[in-house]
């Protein structure tokens, strides 16, 4: 299951969700899954948010067996 | 998402669908077959007494109902002039395919539709074979199967959407 910081990470930039959403071109429902662990995004989406967060894509997802090496 | 058409769409579709069952048993009632020795037959409709009140009734309500379904239709594209929905194409409308989290869910929808009529539909011939069905009642089953396979459709959508319009 593909784990993420993405909640965390957007609020250390200020964004609301909606803002976010239309950075990346998609919905705001999209950003909200995303961060509830219920949807997971394409590696396409998955890129736009981490530039859009500033961030390395391994430190926005991983995988849930990795995450205590990574953490 | 609460005011687009695009959802309650398939309920639209349901609602057309009981007034047909009602104009296909009255159309029923109101018609007569009789077959001839010779391969010829002969089809007589008669729409007089009840029969004919309730087939007048049910067209009337029937060009209402579209009248409204334009309406409202109209109302979305005004509204939502970025998600219009088109009155005549091949594709329907109730998919919501904004990006890819809502082309996942109606994907998810329209697979339970596509396992529903896997099952649905050779039951419908096999009983229909059997040779104990009237033309209407096999009709009517069709237009059941029609219904179930919006309300499918609508309740796997509506699902999702109440899960997000909790967080708003």
């Amino acid at each position: 299951m593909l784990k993420n910081r993405l909640k965390e990470l957007r609020a250390r930039h200020s964004f609301t969700q909606v803002e976010l959403a239309k950075q990346v071109g998609v919905t705001r429902q999209t950003i909200g899954f995303i961060e509830k662990g219920e949807f997971s995004p394409s590696v396409t989406l998955a890129l736009k948010l981490a530039h859009a967060l500033d961030c390395d894509l391994n430190e926005l997802f991983w995988l849930e067996g990795e995450e205590k090496d990574e953490k | 998402m609460k005011n687009d058409m695009r959802v309650t769409l398939p309920l639209w579709q349901m609602g057309a669908i009981v007034l047909m069952m009602i104009v296909t048993v009255a159309i029923n009632f109101a018609t007569k077959t009789a077959t001839f020795t010779d391969d010829g037959f002969e089809f007589e409709v008669s729409v007089q007494g009840s029969v004919g009140v309730v087939l007048g009734i049910a067209i009337i309500i029937f060009t209402i109902y579209l009248a409204f379904f334009l309406a409202r239709i109209a109302k979305h594209n005004k509204q939502f002039p970025d998600r219009k929905i088109s009155t005549f194409t091949f594709k329907p409308q109730e998919y919501i395919e904004d990006d890819e989290l809502f082309e996942e869910i109606t994907k998810q929808a329209t697979k339970k539709v596509y396992t529903y009529y896997t099952w649905t539909l050779p039951l419908l011939v096999g009983a229909s074979l059997g040779g104990f069905w009237s033309r209407t009642t096999i009709l009517f089953g069709i237009l059941l199967l029609a219904m179930g396979q919006y309300w499918i459709y609508y309740r796997t959508m509506r699902k999702f959407l109440v899960q997000e319009e909790e967080e708003e």
